[in-house]
C-alpha cells in the first residue's frame, strides 16, 4: 500500500509529476481518519509513504501507522529527497522520528541534483547502515546518458540503485520533460499496468492503483475512489488488473499505426487509451468481455 | 556493431529501459564520448547495482 502524505516539498524540481500549483495539499483530518481506519482493517504488510517531502510530514506518517494493529508485521518504506542529512548524525536524527522505519529510498538525479548536494546520500546512507535500515537511491531518467550520475553515487557507498523513466506527467508535462524512446516498442502491448499489484492513496484525491495521469490530472471519478473498498469493486481496477496494454489497445479501437515512440511507456499509452474511449462503457464493456470477478 | 556497442545495449535491455531493438537504434545515434561514458556505466552495473525499478516502485506516487 502507498500513502502520497501531502504535496509539499522543498524542492521544486523539473520532473516533478505534482504541478505546481498542487504543491501544498496536506491530508485533512477526514483523510486521516479514513486511512487510520483502511489501514487498520486491510493491515497491510507493506506501507510505502511518499510525498511531496516524507520528512516534512513525520507526524501524519507516525499517526498513520500507529492504527496498524500488528506493527511487528508491518514493513514501512520511507521515500525522501534527503534534504536533512547534512551530516550523519543530523541523518540519524530524522530517521529515528519514525515510530517504524525498516527503508529509506532518496531521490537522487539530473534533476534533484540542482537542489541536494550528493553528499547527503552518503550521510544518509551511513545513518541507514548504522540504524539497519535499508537504503536504496531512486534514479529518474529522461535519457539513458542521466545514467552517468551512477559513478558519482557508486563513490557514495554500494548501494541498490532504482531506474525509472520520467513520466510526461504535471509539471514534467508542462516542462516538456519525458524519457524518449527511438520507436515505439510493442512489447509495452504485452504489459499489464505496473500499479496493479498495489494500491495508493493520493492525497486530496482518494485510493487508485493509477499514480500517473489518469488520476493526477483527471476530473473523471472512474480512476479513483473514496474508500479502498469501492475502488477493490470498480470496473477499473478489474479491468486494469487483468487487461494487458494490447487488449485495451484493440478495444479502444486504436490502429497501431497511431502509436507512437512515447506510448513505449505504459502510463503514457494508457493515458491515451482512456483520451479516446466513452469510458464508463468502455470499462463495463471489457469486464463483461472477460468475465472478471 | 562494435563488442562495447553490444555490450552497452545489453546493459540498457537489462536494466529495462529499451527493448534490444531501441538499444540498437539508440546506441547507434551516440557519439563515441558517449559511447564511452554509458560504457563504463555498463560495466559498474555488472556488480548488480542497477535495477529496474518501474515495476516495484509504481507504488510510489511520486517521481519526489
Amino acid at each position: 500500500m502507498g500513502v502520497n502524505v501531502g504535496t509539499r516539498c522543498n524542492f521544486q524540481c523539473a520532473h516533478c509529476l505534482v504541478e505546481g500549483k498542487d504543491r501544498n495539499r496536506d491530508l485533512t483530518r477526514a483523510e486521516i481518519e479514513l486511512l487510520r481506519g483502511t489501514i487498520s482493517r486491510y493491515q497491510p504488510k507493506s506501507v510505502l509513504f511518499v510525498g511531496g517531502e516524507t520528512t516534512l510530514y513525520v507526524g501524519v506518517v507516525n499517526e498513520l501507522i500507529s492504527s496498524h494493529p500488528d506493527k511487528k508485521n508491518l514493513k514501512v518504506t520511507v521515500t525522501t529527497n534527503g534534504h536533512f542529512a547534512k551530516s550523519i548524525v543530523l541523518a540519524k536524527k530524522v530517521l529515528s522520528e519514525f515510530a517504524v522505519l525498516d527503508s529509506v529510498q532518496v531521490s537522487y538525479d539530473v534533476f534533484h541534483k540542482v537542489f541536494l548536494p550528493i553528499k547527503n546520500i552518503g550521510n544518509l546512507y551511513a545513518a541507514c547502515k548504522d540504524l539497519g535500515i535499508k537504503f536504496s537511491v531512486i534514479l529518474t531518467i529522461s535519457s539513458p546518458m542521466d545514467l552517468t550520475l551512477v559513478p558519482e553515487l557508486r563513490k557514495m557507498g554500494k548501494f541498490k540503485i532504482g531506474v525509472q523513466k520520467v513520466g510526461r506527467i504535471g509539471d514534467a508535462k508542462i516542462n516538456n520533460i519525458g524519457f524518449s524512446f527511438p520507436s515505439f516498442d510493442k512489447n509495452v502491448l504485452l504489459k499489464k499496468c505496473p500499479g496493479r499489484k498495489g494500491l495508493g492513496y493520493l492525497c486530496g484525491k482518494g485510493f487508485s492503483l493509477c499514480c500517473a495521469e489518469l488520476v493526477m490530472n483527471n476530473p473523471s471519478g472512474h480512476f479513483i475512489h473514496e474508500t479502498l473498498h469501492r475502488h477493490r469493486r470498480s470496473d477499473f481496477y478489474r479491468v486494469m488488473r487483468s487487461c494487458t496494454f494490447g487488449e485495451l489497445v484493440r478495444r479502444a479501437g486504436i490502429p497501431m499505426k497511431e502509436l507512437l515512440p512515447e506510448h513505449s511507456l505504459e502510463c503514457v499509452l494508457c493515458d491515451h487509451i482512456f483520451s479516446r474511449v466513452d469510458m464508463p462503457k468502455f470499462l463495463a464493456e471489457a469486464v463483461q468481455m472477460r468475465r472478471l470477478p | 556493431m562494435k563488442i562495447n556497442d553490444k555490450v552497452i545495449v545489453a546493459f540498457l535491455v537489462s536494466v529495462g529501459i529499451y527493448s534490444s531493438m531501441q538499444a540498437r537504434q539508440y546506441v547507434g545515434s551516440l557519439s563515441v564520448s558517449e559511447k564511452k561514458s554509458l560504457y563504463s556505466v555498463a560495466n559498474m552495473s555488472k556488480e548488480g547495482a542497477l535495477i529496474c525499478a518501474e515495476e516495484k516502485q509504481r507504488t510510489e506516487l511520486e517521481n519526489t
